[in-house]
C-alpha cells in the first residue's frame, strides 16, 4: 500500500480542491497579505475575511485579548465593502493562482441575497460562505445562526441568487447545532463549514472592566478544539452534504481529528496569526499520515472512525 | 541613495526557526538577544519588527511584535526584549543555543527623504530599538545624505536607558544626549528648539524620527507641529499576527475617520496622520 502517492484531492458541491486545507474567513484577509510568505496557490482554497454590502470601520480598539491556548476577538467585519472589494480586491485574486470562497455577512436577508447577486457576476470567486454568526438586524441583533429557520432561510435566498456552491457558516452558540445544519441543507447549502468562534467573555480584574471594546468576543484557537471536533462528528452524522470542519486547527494532527469526524475539508484561522507557514506543513503532514497508513485518498479518512475504546479493569 | 518610494517596494516575509548566538542584559529589565536569521538580517529596513513566538507550546499563544534593532553583516539579527508581560519574560530567558520562532520583516519602517540635512532621533525606554537600523543606514549614508544628526534618548531612570554606546559610536559621541524623566525630556527638546533655530533649514531637510512610550510620541508630535517639522513615529501596540490579516491593532486616521493598521500601514506614521 505506501509508496503510491496519496490524493489529497477533494470535492465540494463539485467544487474540485486540490487538498482539504483552507485558510479561515478573517485570518488571511484577501490572500494577498499571504503571497509575500508563501504560494497561496498550494491551498486548497483562501476564504477571504467577510464581506458587507457598505463598507464597515469595525469596533474600536481593543479587538483582541489572548487567553490560555486561545484569543478572544471582536473586530466588527471591518471590510471595505462590496463595490470596493469588487473594484479594488476581485482583480487581485486572479494572480493568487488560488481556489477564492467569498465570505460573506449580511445584517437582514436582502443583504445577504444582494451580496450574492453582485458576487455572482465574479468569475475569480469559486463559492460563497455564508457568515450567519452576525446579528440580525431587523430582530434585535439576535445572531441569524442561532436560529434554524433564519439559517434555512437565508441559504435558501443566497442558493436562488447565485450559481455558485453555497457553504452555510455555522454558529457553535447553539443549544442543538445538528438542527441547525439540517436547516442549512433543507435550504439548500452544498456544505456546512463549522465551527464559528464560541462566545466569550474577558475581564481585566485590574481595571474592573471588560478586555474587549465590544464587550464580548469569539473565542478561537486550540482551547475550542474539542468542542468543534465534536460539533463537526454530530453534524457529519446526521447529514449529507459536505462539511468544513475547523476550530484550532495548528497541526496536521489536529487537521486529522476532524477529517476522521466526518469533515470532508478543514480551515484553518488563528494557527495563521500564529505561524503562517502552518497550512503547508498540515497539508505535507496529511499527505505523509496517508501514505504511511496506507490510505489512498484523504476522503478514505472519512467513515474511518472506528468505535469508542472500552477498557476493562483486569 | 534610495528614494522614499524605493523604501516602500514590497519584500518577501521569512518565517524561520533562528538560533540565539548571544544574550546579554543592556538596561534595567532589558535583554539584548542576537538570533541567526540571514534572510532577514539581509532584507530588514529601518523601522521594521519580527514577530516572535514567546513559548514553547501554545500559552502563551500568540507571538510578539519586536522592531529590529541591529542586523550584522554576518546574519545575526539584535532584538531588544524588555521584560513586560509573560511572553518577553519568556523571550528574555532564551540564551545561546536556544532556537526561536521569527517571522518578519514586517511593516514600513522610516523613510529617510533625499535631501535631509538634519535627522533628529528622538527614543524612549526600550522602544528607542526602533530608531537603531535607522542610526546604522544613517551612518552607512554618511554625509552624502544628511549633514547631521541629533539624538536624544531616554527614560524615567538612567538605568532604562538602552543603546547609549550604540547610538554614540553610530551617530557620533557628541551628537548623543541623554534625558531622564518627563522634565529631561522637555529641557532636551527647549535645547533642539534652539539648535533647530540656529539652523535655516526648509521643509524637506529636517525629520524627526521618534520611537518610545505613546506620551512621549505624543510630545514630539506637538513639538514637531509647533516647529512646522514633519515627524515619523514608531507606534507600539499589541499585535496578533503582524501581518496585516486579523485587523486588532488598529489606530485611528487623523484624517478620515477610519482606521490605520499599526503592523501594516505602519508601525511608522507620519505623526500628523494618526490619532496618537
Amino acid at each position: 500500500m505506501t509508496g503510491s502517492p496519496a490524493s489529497l484531492e477533494v470535492e465540494i458541491a463539485g467544487l474540485r480542491l486540490k487538498n482539504p486545507v483552507m485558510t479561515a474567513s478573517g485570518t488571511c484577509g484577501y490572500g494577498t497579505e499571504l503571497r509575500r510568505i508563501y504560494d497561496v496557490g498550494r491551498l486548497g482554497a483562501v476564504v477571504t475575511k467577510a464581506i458587507t454590502v457598505r463598507p464597515r470601520l469595525g469596533n474600536p480598539a481593543p479587538r483582541l485579548i489572548e487567553r490560555p491556548a486561545g484569543m478572544l476577538s471582536s473586530c466588527g467585519l471591518q471590510n471595505v465593502g462590496l463595490e470596493a472589494f469588487l473594484r479594488d480586491k476581485a482583480p487581485l485574486l486572479r494572480e493568487l493562482g488560488a481556489t477564492v470562497i467569498a465570505n460573506i455577512a449580511g445584517e437582514s436577508v436582502e443583504e445577504f441575497q444582494a451580496l450574492a447577486e453582485r458576487l455572482d457576476e465574479c468569475s475569480e470567486i469559486s463559492a460563497l460562505e455564508l457568515n450567519l454568526s452576525c446579528p440580525n438586524v431587523k430582530r434585535g441583533g439576535m445572531a441569524f445562526g442561532i436560529d434554524p429557520r433564519a439559517v434555512e432561510e437565508i441559504t435558501q435566498v443566497v442558493k436562488s441568487a447565485t450559481t455558485k456552491p453555497v457553504i452555510s457558516k455555522l454558529s457553535p452558540n447553539v443549544t442543538d447545532i445538528v438542527a441547525v445544519a439540517q436547516a442549512a441543507e433543507a435550504g439548500g447549502a452544498d456544505a456546512v463549514s463549522l465551527i464559528n468562534g464560541l462566545l466569550g467573555m474577558a475581564i481585566d480584574v485590574k481595571a474592573r472592566r471588560p478586555c474587549l471594546a465590544n464587550v464580548t468576543g469569539g473565542l478561537t484557537g486550540p482551547a475550542i478544539r474539542p468542542v468543534a471536533v465534536r460539533m463537526v462528528w454530530q453534524v457529519a452524522g446526521n447529514i449529507s452534504i459536505p462539511v468544513i470542519g475547523m476550530g484550532g486547527i495548528t497541526s496536521f494532527e489536529d487537521a486529522l481529528e476532524f477529517l476522521l469526524a466526518g469533515a470532508t475539508a478543514i480551515q484553518m484561522g488563528t494557527a495563521n496569526l500564529v505561524s503562517p507557514l502552518a497550512p503547508l506543513r498540515v497539508i505535507d503532514g496529511i499527505r505523509a499520515y496517508l501514505e504511511q497508513e496506507g490510505f489512498a485518498s484523504v476522503s478514505d479518512l472519512r467513515g474511518a472512525l472506528g468505535p469508542a475504546p472500552r477498557y476493562e479493569l483486569l | 541613495m534610495l528614494s522614499e518610494c524605493d523604501d516602500q517596494r514590497p519584500q518577501e516575509i521569512y518565517e524561520i526557526e533562528g538560533v540565539v548566538t548571544a544574550a546579554s542584559a543592556v538596561a534595567a529589565d532589558c535583554m539584548e538577544l542576537t538570533i541567526q536569521a540571514p534572510e532577514i538580517a539581509g532584507s530588514c529596513r529601518p523601522g521594521q519588527f519580527l514577530m516572535v513566538k514567546c513559548a514553547e507550546g501554545q500559552d502563551p499563544l500568540l507571538p510578539r511584535p519586536f522592531t529590529v534593532y541591529q542586523t550584522e553583516a554576518n546574519g545575526g539579527v539584535r532584538l531588544l526584549v524588555g521584560k513586560v508581560g509573560r511572553g518577553s519574560r519568556w523571550l528574555a530567558d532564551r540564551r545561546a543555543g536556544d532556537r526561536v520562532h521569527l517571522t518578519g520583516p514586517l511593516g514600513r519602517g522610516f523613510v529617510i527623504p533625499a535631501g535631509l540635512r538634519l535627522a533628529v532621533l528622538v527614543g524612549g525606554g526600550t522602544g528607542a530599538a526602533a530608531l537603531g537600523l535607522l542610526a546604522l543606514e544613517l551612518n552607512r549614508r554618511g554625509r552624502a545624505c544628511h549633514q547631521s544628526v541629533w539624538t536624544a534618548l531616554g527614560a524615567h531612570t538612567r538605568a532604562q536607558c538602552v543603546g547609549i554606546d550604540d547610538f554614540r559610536v553610530l551617530c557620533g559621541a557628541d551628537r548623543v544626549h541623554v534625558w531622564i524623566t518627563r522634565m529631561g525630556l522637555e529641557e532636551e527638546l527647549a535645547r533642539l528648539s534652539a539648535y533647530l533655530g540656529e539652523g535655516d533649514y526648509g521643509e524637506d531637510q529636517v525629520r524627526i524620527f521618534a520611537a518610545g512610550p505613546l506620551g512621549m510620541l505624543r510630545r514630539v508630535s506637538r513639538f514637531a507641529k509647533e516647529h512646522k517639522v514633519a515627524c515619523q513615529v514608531s507606534v507600539e501596540t499589541r499585535m496578533a499576527c503582524g501581518l496585516g490579516v486579523c485587523q486588532s491593532c488598529i489606530c485611528k486616521e487623523a484624517h478620515g475617520g477610519g482606521y490605520m493598521l499599526v503592523c501594516s500601514d505602519g508601525p511608522v506614521f507620519d505623526s500628523q496622520a494618526v490619532v496618537l
